[in-house]
């Protein structure tokens, strides 16, 4: 019986462990193209994502329309559908794991590096792509950041905007993220 | 020599005039959103509704467009740029609405409480989606958002 209760113990922390899932609603992105032209920065601060200690899974769920540049001129061509498409294809999404959660220790305050595998999709073409980033855990909080440089955006069907200078947007496009995670 | 000066006033006009609008297009205000006349007045309900029963029809009515959203405050939170968020949720519901203010209204909105049904007005960034296979519920967002009184 002792033995039978201490299972079943184990049993329902382990389920519990392997459930627990962060969320944050309010991550955020910032883009950043530079070329000789001109530097262009944009800012999301409606980013969605969850992670799961147990598995490393995670996921991310950004508008696309949410991005908010300095010149209103800037954020029309980068949603107009020869660009972005916001209005067809609203969300960039990727789903991938942990690559090393072993080694981050998620019942103790601290900051761990990590490396992210997984699938980006923009535009509905999907290509796998492997990012560095830190997970910081306070108390009982997550705190993630990830600085990384998405290669040759047109090979996600994104052009050159219309009516805009040519080549003012760079092939690669640094990505900052940052998300206070919590169990929701 | 009379023909080369009107010639070059002319030019001078029409250079001046592209000039103009090259300038007026890249310093163009952004939206001014709350000024907007709004496209849809909707329950929260409903509009998340909409979204979950087809989404691709949903993101052709709503995405972009400036709407007024009524329901009942579930949450109060702020972002990374300390602008404040309300969620709406009706009772029942798996998603709700995310409303992002402005920051001229952040007093207004924070001031609010749990429970309480208000009216905002704001530009529709996203809709609703709730994706069984990956557990993960996408509320409806709404930005530049102020409450309408």
């Amino acid at each position: 019986m002792k033995k039978l209760m201490f299972l079943l113990t184990v049993l329902i922390t382990f389920t519990l462990t392997a459930q627990e899932k962060f969320t944050t609603r309010t991550g955020s992105a910032t883009i950043f193209s530079s070329t000789v032209a001109e530097d262009i920065t944009a800012n999301n601060y409606s980013v969605t994502s969850t992670m799961e200690p147990a598995t490393g899974e995670m996921i991310f769920l950004i508008p696309v329309q949410s991005f908010e540049f300095e010149k209103s001129l800037m954020q029309k061509h980068f949603n107009q559908p020869n660009f972005m498409d916001s209005k067809t294809y609203p969300r960039i999404t990727f789903r991938g794991k942990i690559q090393n959660p072993d080694d981050v220790k998620w019942d103790t305050n601290g900051k761990y590096e990590v490396t992210v595998k997984g699938d980006l999709t923009i535009r509905d073409v999907t290509k796998t792509i492997t990012e560095k980033g830190t997970i910081e855990v306070n108390n009982g909080e997550i705190i993630a950041n990830s600085v990384f440089v998405v290669r040759q955006i047109g090979d996600y069907n994104v052009g050159k905007p219309s009516g805009s200078k040519k080549n003012n947007v760079a092939d690669d496009i640094e990505v900052t993220f940052k998300g206070i995670f919590k169990k929701e | 020599m009379k023909k080369l000066k009107y010639l070059l006033i002319t030019g001078g006009i029409l250079a001046l005039i592209a000039i103009s609008i090259g300038l007026y297009l890249f310093n163009m205000p952004h939206r001014d959103i709350q000024s907007e006349k709004p496209k849809y007045t909707i329950e929260t309900g409903l509009l998340v509704n909409e979204f979950l029963e087809n989404q691709s029809a949903a993101n052709e009515k709503y995405l972009d467009q400036v709407i007024v959203v009524s329901g009942l405050v579930r949450g109060i939170e702020t972002d990374q740029n300390n602008q404040v968020v309300l969620f709406l949720k009706e009772e029942g519901d798996e998603a709700g609405v995310r409303c992002t203010f402005l920051a001229e209204a952040s007093n207004t909105a924070s001031s609010l409480s749990i429970g309480e049904t208000i009216s905002v007005k704001g530009v529709l960034r996203m809709g609703a989606s709730i994706d069984k296979d990956f557990d993960i519920v996408e509320h409806v967002i709404l930005e530049k958002c102020d409450l309408i009184k």
